[in-house]
């Protein structure tokens, strides 16, 4: 990706799952995240919450440095990257009016998509097992940390601490003894994200045939041990894995040459030629890219972040806010015919669709909501 | 999920490897297209943990022809991670395929996309470029990158997920013209990168290797791998309470109630070594399992840093009957991560490579 490119990218929206709905209770990322993409691809995303339980990313008090009635709880950009273009209502579960909405909700809907602690339904009186004898068309994902079954179940979990039980933060390091990990990347979230997209639309395609829905049970520890499953193999071979340093994924030798005060260029290939640092990183890593040796300058995320490049191919995008002006969110990272997907909204403000949603989905009138509002069951 | 998908994957690593895999596990019909320098590209271990369930043909210039003729007018979808020279020499490139087969979709899998896909640039340009590698490593030394080509892996996730996309379209309105869909390794890993940033922006914590710790421990301590007695585990408080139980899980130490150690913004941002050295002695007297049950015990989000030999035993993968056993064509058998959501344990063999045998599959579905 060199910086010759300077007409963007057109963005489209696409369509391959317009006509789906998606209802979600989730919080964080790795559960939200499935219904963003799913939305980005054209799906009708609702995503349940409670004022009482909005997601975890609202709950963001202003900093210092903000201005004066800042909108803190709409503003965190996790919140953003994890809901985009979704709608938002607000039920309250503990009442039996709200479980009731709900349940028509999920009547309505062909995808729902759950990421709290297993259990949480069984609590409400909506275990899952009901859920899908009374919706049996529904497709239904729960995204947990270890699963909906087995001894670890409900044990707290945040990705890294998955990504350390599913072996992956073991193999990161300088050397054998060396285990440094990769704390910042919070893999096992995204991982988990994409791996539940992946599995919601095989299993619509597999309703398409059979016109029924499935019980997705997905572990973000298992799905981040499938990614390192090569090194199980090697494991039984003879070969005990462990941080290898800086070795490509097949013993390959790579070099991070320093071009200056925390600059590098990264380089592949083999027998090693150190590269000349004149010019810096840039210019090193070109000079080597044309012998035609893999050479990549080490960009800092700030640097990523303003790239012309990726903001021209339409990886980063502005969508309009109605508190904030606008935002910036992170584009699926999927051109399709020629096309970046365009990213159709910000996060939605908490309960901003509750009573278009129940309107629409459910035919209630103004009065019926209003009522339900009064006795708090939109709360 | 996804019987009756024809996937064709014609690839060199473990991008659209890893994309056949998870559509294999997922129901669909994979035929891989291999030749020599597939194989040297993809060591025996990868082989056997990506390729089992794929249906195996070996390349040549009169098979390509007859993919072209006679597989890939049938196929739904070309998932592909060579470039544009390789593609075009072979009659395979994009516009050849999609011209000779107007319904298949055609999925190209590149570091830093398709216009870009002759440049020599693979797993290493994904993580340095992405801005990944800055954040991994100890920050007195080089960046570091990750192993196992997760990159790749990762970029090959995206691709099954596309296919699945597509394939749920397609079957819920037929007769569609195939779609090309391009996808860059290099973006796919700047997004992880980018939406994760959101925390350390927040608190305007620059995202720089930190070596066990997250940068800035992510704007509130704990958030870091701490030494025990065995090895390492992972700890993460991302609230009040979290911290509050980890706390108690010590006993409640008397240096807890300064309020020094009650401010987690603060202890993350300008002293975490101090609280470390605190934590330590008390960490490094218990072992992983000590400190997993003691975790479980008091709700705190900690967890050993297994071994991948651990990880094989763990009793809650076990429980689950995620692993898979497979047999290798020289008959030994390896246990190896399986679906990961709750699908079942299966014990799987390779098919043999047989082109005809690939075609009678097609014509089959």
């Amino acid at each position: 990706m060199g910086d010759s490119v300077t007409t963007p990218d057109p963005l489209v929206e696409v369509g391959w799952l317009a006509g789906t709905t998606v209802l979600e209770v989730t919080t964080g990322v790795a559960g939200p995240l499935v219904g963003r993409i799913l939305g980005e691809l054209g799906a009708d995303v609702v995503k349940v919450e409670s004022r009482g339980k909005p997601d975890v990313n609202r709950a963001r008090v202003a900093r210092p440095g903000d201005p004066a009635g800042f909108p803190a709880h709409e503003a965190f950009q996790l919140l953003h990257e994890a809901n985009a273009g979704k709608r938002s209502i607000t039920i309250d579960l503990k009442t039996e009016e709200g479980r009731e909405l709900f349940d028509r909700l999920l009547g309505a809907a062909d995808v729902f998509v759950e990421n709290f602690a297993p259990g949480w339904l069984d609590r409400l009186g909506m275990p899952i097992r009901v859920l899908r004898e009374r919706h049996p068309s529904l497709v239904v994902l729960s995204a947990s940390g270890y699963g909906q079954t087995g001894p670890m179940r409900s044990q707290r979990a945040y990705a890294p601490v998955m990504t350390a039980l599913a072996g992956v933060e073991g193999l990161i390091g300088y050397g054998d003894d060396d285990v440094t990990g990769a704390m910042a990347l919070a893999l096992a979230d995204l991982n988990c994200s994409y791996y539940g997209a992946c599995l919601v639309m095989a299993a619509l395609a597999g309703r398409a045939a059979t016109g029924l829905g499935q019980h997705i049970d997905l572990s973000q520890t298992e799905a981040a041990a499938a990614l390192v499953g090569e090194a199980f193999v090697e494991q039984q071979l003879g070969t005990a894995p462990g941080p290898r340093g800086n070795t490509g994924p097949n013993g390959e030798s790579w070099h991070v040459v320093s071009t200056g005060a925390d600059e590098w260029v990264a380089v592949a290939g083999s027998p090693y030629r150190p590269p000349s640092v004149a010019g810096g990183r840039p210019a090193a890593a070109d000079r080597l890219g044309r012998d035609g040796t893999e050479a990549a300058a080490v960009l800092t995320p700030a640097e990523v972040a303003s790239s012309a490049d990726l903001w021209t191919r339409g990886l980063f995008q502005t969508v309009p806010h109605p508190l904030l002006e606008e935002v910036t969110v992170t584009g699926l990272p999927w051109h399709v015919d020629g096309a970046a997907i365009r990213v159709r909204a910000a996060a939605p403000q908490l309960g901003a669709h509750t009573s278009e949603v129940l309107e629409e989905r459910l035919g209630l009138t103004p009065a019926e909501i209003s009522s339900l509002d009064r006795a708090g069951v939109l709360r | 999920m996804l019987g009756g998908l024809m996937v064709v994957e014609l690839g060199r690593s473990r991008a659209a490897a890893y994309a056949g895999k998870v559509l294999v596990d997922a129901g669909a019909h994979v035929l891989t297209v291999g030749d020599e320098e597939r194989d040297r590209s993809l060591p025996l271990a990868a082989w056997l943990y990506m390729d089992v369930g794929k249906q195996m043909l070996a390349a040549s210039p009169a098979r390509d022809r007859r993919l072209l003729e006679e597989i890939l007018p049938g196929a739904d979808v070309v998932v592909t991670d060579l470039g544009p020279d390789q593609l075009r020499s072979r009659g395979l490139a994009p516009e050849a395929v999609m011209a000779a087969c107007p319904q298949t979709d055609y999925l190209t899998l590149s570091a830093l996309g398709w216009a870009a896909a002759s440049r020599p640039a693979g797993e290493l340009s994904m993580q340095a470029l992405s801005g990944l590698m800055h954040m991994v490593g100890d920050p007195e030394r080089e960046p570091l990158t990750i192993p196992y080509g997760m990159a790749s892996v990762q970029l090959g996730l995206h691709a099954a997920t596309a296919v699945a996309g597509r394939a749920n379209d397609r079957a819920r309105h037929t007769g569609q013209t195939g779609t090309f869909i391009d996808i860059a390794g290099v973006e796919v890993m700047a997004s992880y990168v980018r939406i994760y940033g959101a925390v350390a922006r927040y608190y305007d914590v620059p995202l720089r290797r930190a070596g066990r710790r997250a940068p800035g421990s992510g704007g509130r301590y704990p958030f870091a791998l701490f030494p025990c007695k065995d090895g390492f585990v992972a700890m993460i408080a991302r609230s009040e309470r979290e911290w509050t139980s980890f706390l108690a899980m010590m006993d409640n130490p008397v240096w807890a109630e300064s309020s020094r150690y009650q401010d987690l913004y603060g202890i993350a941002i300008h002293y975490p070594d101090e609280v470390d050295a605190l934590v330590a002695p008390w960490l490094e007297a218990r072992t992983r399992d000590e400190l997993l049950g003691l975790a479980q015990a008091h709700a705190v989000p900690m967890a050993p840093v297994r071994a991948i030999a651990e990880v094989a035993d763990d009793v809650q993968l076990r429980s689950r009957g995620f692993f898979d056993r497979i047999r290798a064509p020289d008959g030994t058998v390896l246990d190896v991560p399986g679906r990961p959501w709750g699908a079942g344990p299966r014990i799987r063999t390779f098919r043999p490579p047989q082109f005809e045998q690939a075609v009678a599959a097609l014509m089959s579905t």
